[in-house]
């Protein structure tokens, strides 16, 4: 056979050295190009890079079209060997670093830039949910479904039917997530939340509330993933990509099912690094509700399966408590930019990971999980994607 | 709209929940027919707030409905009890409807 006595040269490992964001607006301010450029140009000058060192582009926004990945490269004259157009909704973001940290140890690209973000004028957004697929715009449209809350409000109905899962219980994380928010200069939530204060909050799509439900909003993220030669010749020890998994459609045919394949990534995960849940420094999970947190929290398994309401009813959430979750005050009290929701958890943990979070640090912060999930249809989120993190040369 | 029309496969039986182009299971070809009409809310939502366009039918009562085929679809409520559905309830077709979709009511004799 040809090639068996091909000495190999050991494979580069990804480093996700950098992270940025752009300013966060509430809707009908700057456009989504402006957005995206402001969290590139945050992401690369932190690396002390500029768009030419980039190698490899990923891309997730539903306002960006006509334009794509490709064209936003063409835009910041990028020669790219790599690029991935994000479809996956929320899960895009965690999706695009797993797959930008393969291509890296193929050697197929060495410096690789993901971003997503979204920018929003007066009813677009809800333009955008009506459309959101074709099994929602023809089946779910004409009865006034209420978009993403309508949809996924029903995970909790049913939640609290067969587990007595309380709105007391889910609005703790609220309340901790509006602590977090205090600390994020960039949230566009800045005053605190209380448990009354939610509680009495008006309904939105019954049992969710209004501090159930995410603010949509203008922003864009972006991480940096690039081999341990670029990452030694900038001088920035980076985060390592210790393993993704992804599933999409994890119940076909079925509604009412809680995971979207938590548990199977969950189980692939923590046996690919080693770790446990009790090893993570803190958990950033895709936050577009509540309850969602809730199912992912069970799924990976940090509480047993229908526990979540007592989890977090007695579990300190805070960057001060036991597990840290959405330390930044994800998406329900920083603001869901679209697609830029989707890489949120990540900019906040590669931050928190090589402790320059300042205020609202994690001490000793050494690894954590992000979990992404997204492109909601009929009946439920369709995608997932979940990465664990460490700190290098932890 | 009054009718609950879903598609079964010719080859394997299998029943679509949503409308498919051709059957996801062995690839054969799906015919409409008629649904009993008739299944258990396995959950719901109740919307207070959504496009302008619905707004005279708010609240809207968004329901997932476990058919007696055995498939579950999602659609909506009708009749001014509708806010009083259970996870549980049975619900039959309602021709009443307003929406261009199948909708449904809580079942007549339902003590919910």
């Amino acid at each position: 056979m040809r090639g068996v006595d091909v000495d190999f040269p050991p494979m580069p490992e990804p480093l996700l050295i950098s992270y940025g964001s752009s300013a966060y607006e509430k809707k009908n301010g700057r456009d989504t190009l402006s957005h995206l450029f402001d969290a590139v140009s945050d992401c690369l000058q932190r690396a002390g890079l500029l768009p030419g060192d980039v190698d490899g582009l990923a891309l997730a926004s539903f306002t960006y079209p006509p334009g794509n990945v490709i064209t936003l490269a063409e835009h910041l004259d990028m020669r790219l060997r790599w690029a991935e157009q994000g479809a996956f909704g929320g899960a895009s973001g965690v999706m695009s670093v797993g797959h930008a940290a393969d291509q890296i140890r193929l050697g197929h690209a060495k410096c690789i830039l993901c971003v997503a973000g979204d920018a929003f004028t007066s009813g677009s957004h809800e333009k955008l949910l009506e459309d959101f697929t074709p099994a929602i715009s023809e089946h779910l449209g004409p009865h006034g479904f209420g978009g993403a809350n309508g949809v996924l409000a029903p995970l909790q109905t049913r939640h609290a039917a067969l587990h007595g899962t309380r709105r007391d219980q889910l609005g703790r994380l609220c309340v901790t997530q509006r602590r977090h928010a205090l600390l994020n200069p960039n949230a566009l939530f800045q005053t605190p939340l209380t448990l009354d204060e939610y509680l009495e909050a008006r309904p939105i799509a019954e049992p969710f509330h209004l501090y159930d439900c995410v603010m949509p909003c203008s922003g864009a993220e972006a991480v940096l993933v690039v081999s341990d030669d670029i990452a030694a010749s900038i001088g920035r020890a980076g985060v390592r990509v210790l393993a993704t998994r992804e599933m999409h459609n994890a119940s076909p045919g079925q509604l009412s099912e809680f995971s979207a394949g938590w548990e199977i990534l969950g189980e692939e995960l923590w046996s690919a690094t080693g770790y446990s849940p009790g090893d993570m420094d803190f958990a950033q999970l895709y936050d577009d509700y509540p309850i969602v947190v809730g199912l992912q929290l069970e799924g990976y398994g940090f509480c047993g399966p229908g526990e979540c309401g007592p989890f977090l009813e007695t579990t300190d959430v805070s960057i001060w408590g036991e597990l840290p979750i959405n330390t930044g005050g994800g998406q329900l009290s920083v603001g869901q930019s679209g697609a830029g929701g989707s890489m949120i958890h990540l900019v906040e943990a590669v931050q928190q990971l090589q402790h320059e979070a300042g205020e609202r640090q994690v001490d000793g912060a050494q690894r954590g999980l992000v979990s992404g999930y997204g492109l909601v249809s009929y009946g439920k989120g369709l995608c997932t994607a979940a990465t664990v993190l460490e700190r290098a040369n932890s | 709209m009054s009718a609950l029309v879903l598609q079964r496969c010719a080859e394997c039986d299998y029943i679509a929940n949503f409308w498919r182009i051709g059957c996801p299971r062995c690839l054969g070809q799906l015919a409409a027919f008629d649904a009993q009409g008739a299944g258990v809310v396995t959950t719901f939502s109740i919307i207070h707030r959504w496009v302008a366009r619905f707004d005279e039918h708010l609240p809207i009562v968004l329901v997932v409905v476990e058919l007696a085929e055995g498939v579950e679809v999602m659609a909506s409520l009708v009749g001014d009890d509708r806010v009083n559905v259970t996870v549980g309830a049975p619900v039959e077709v309602a021709p009443e409807g307003w929406s261009s979709k199948s909708q449904f009511r809580l079942a007549t004799g339902s003590t919910n």
